[in-house]
């Protein structure tokens, strides 16, 4: 971990001028501004709900940015070769997501706060738990780091990065509670809300809301948090599997 | 003079060739994308949306976003892959070595990313408005305008893609190019809402977002399909691409004579 960290410190200020202010500037400007004010009305609370999914966008692209070192590893560097020699894959696999969600993680702290300051009254914080916020976030970070290190680990190049997130990334944020919460979802069409039940990121966009807004509509803390650790235990085990049967390791 | 001229086409028109056995490689896979992207937009666009309240008229401007969004990811892609092929020495370089000028170079890289990503955003655009056209109560489809604005769109986005990945090394590309050119761009645009809605809300942002090319390539397209009270003139946004696809093969033989220094 500690080399990781090193390895990103030329780049920490790139990392953070790209993904702690222009991508969460862009989406609070379009989506919890313009988008907000222009399609859907003036309600502050009604707003909230929806714009507060948007965090899956920075999500997604900073443990995707991430993850990517490790196919392009295992195309160009082979790095990971050395790595095996003198580590269980269960343990490198494990490292490279948890500082992945490590910091993710203190990348994504900021966005909420910030939208605060910019959105102001427009973004309604009054029933705001910030504590199981940071605890979503955190769960959230780990479960997408797992998520795309297992990605990275089944697909065979990196010129399948487009079908990636047009087949799985795009559906899977788009439809995973981005501007609706399930239960609106649930309303228009019960299969597809169903359906929805598969998909990670709606306990991260529901849990998020519910830290946020808070109240019956969205699923409970506990829900979101024990759904989130299932996915993070089964994409680790994904992860893994994948990453052995690519190093040939017995 | 006539005799190199008709040389240099059918040199063109071999790598084309090439181009387009390889692209129809993927076929298959490219109606997949086609049918995934056209669902979640149908759904998301058509049901969801006006559900939470957006007005039905915006249903089709959306739609003609995610396009020009899908786009933008399709060149953007295709412009790693000949920036990857440029550093590891691959194709790219051969093909310097032949008879034909860097313009025609250049050319052919715009006809080959031009028509890959119409193969995945008109099937796409098609697919969800013969889905959607009950929904779409603002339909005013003028085909040949169409056709003619979706040229130009193609070849700015292409030819601004192919400029952006001949200008950077490989390595800012890869790591900036989304967060540092190219959301700007699409967030700072009416991607997500017609230029309509957005004047309505405020003219002064609506004026503001009429600097940005991507704005024009959005709206052109909207003109052309869908109708508005208030849009950007489509003369205006034509001549907006024109001038960005002027400064978009500036920017190539800039950007390839910096990083390949062809003879």
């Amino acid at each position: 971990m500690r080399r990781d960290a090193l390895l990103l410190r030329p780049m920490l200020v790139r990392y953070i001028i790209n993904n702690v202010l222009i991508l969460p500037l862009l989406v609070i400007f379009n989506d919890g501004y313009i988008m907000q004010m222009v399609l859907f009305g003036t309600n502050a609370q009604l707003n909230t709900m929806r714009f507060v999914g948007s965090l899956l966008l920075p999500l997604l692209v900073l443990t995707f940015t991430l993850a990517t070192t490790l196919l392009y590893d295992f195309e160009y560097n082979r790095f990971v070769d050395y790595q095996i020699i003198v580590l269980d894959p269960a343990w490198v696999v494990l490292e490279r997501i948890v500082f992945n969600a490590l910091f993710t993680f203190i990348m994504m702290v900021p966005f909420y706060p910030l939208c605060k300051i910019l959105l102001g009254a427009k973004f309604v914080t009054t029933q705001t738990s910030w504590l199981l916020l940071l605890a979503i976030l955190l769960l959230a970070s780990l479960m997408a780091s797992a998520y795309h290190i297992a990605a990275m680990c089944i697909l065979p190049s990196s010129s399948m990065f487009i079908r990636l997130w047009a087949r799985v990334n795009a559906p899977l944020f788009l439809l995973g509670g981005f501007v609706a919460p399930w239960a609106v979802v649930y309303e228009i069409c019960p299969a597809v809300a169903y359906a929805l039940l598969l998909n990670p990121f709606m306990y991260v966009s529901e849990g998020i809301r519910q830290a946020i807004i808070g109240g019956t509509m969205f699923f409970s803390a506990w829900v979101c948090m024990s759904a989130l650790i299932l996915f993070y235990a089964l994409f680790y085990g994904a992860a893994l599997w994948f990453f052995k049967k690519r190093m040939d390791h017995n | 003079m006539t005799q190199t001229f008709l040389q240099r086409v059918q040199i063109l028109s071999v790598m084309l060739r090439r181009d387009f056995a390889v692209m129809g490689t993927s076929v298959r896979s490219s109606l997949i994308d086609c049918t995934i992207q056209a669902l979640v937009m149908v759904f998301l666009q058509g049901y969801l949306f006006p559900y939470m309240g957006m007005p039905p008229i915006y249903i089709g401007a959306l739609c003609i976003g995610s396009v020009v969004l899908f786009l933008l990811m399709q060149n953007s892609n295709m412009s790693f892959r000949m920036q990857s092929d440029i550093l590891y020495g691959g194709f790219t370089r051969y093909q310097l070595t032949l008879p034909l000028p860097k313009n025609w170079f250049l050319a052919r890289y715009v006809i080959r990313f031009a028509v890959q990503s119409s193969c995945i955003s008109l099937p796409t655009l098609v697919l969800s408005f013969i889905i959607l056209h009950n929904r779409i109560p603002n339909l005013a489809v003028r085909p040949i305008l169409f056709l003619f604005m979706y040229l130009l769109v193609l070849i700015a986005v292409a030819s601004f893609l192919i400029a952006l990945g001949l200008w950077h090394d490989f390595a800012w590309l890869r790591a900036n190019v989304w967060r540092r050119r190219l959301d700007p761009l699409l967030m700072l645009s009416t991607f997500t809402c017609s230029w309509q809605a957005v004047y309505a809300f405020s003219p002064k942002i609506a004026l503001l977002l009429l600097c940005n090319p991507l704005t024009h390539a959005v709206e052109s397209l909207r003109s052309s399909l869908l109708y508005f009270e208030k849009a950007p003139s489509l003369w205006l946004s034509a001549a907006v691409l024109v001038v960005t696809i002027g400064l978009n093969c500036y920017g190539m033989k800039r950007g390839l004579m910096r990083r390949l220094d062809p003879v």
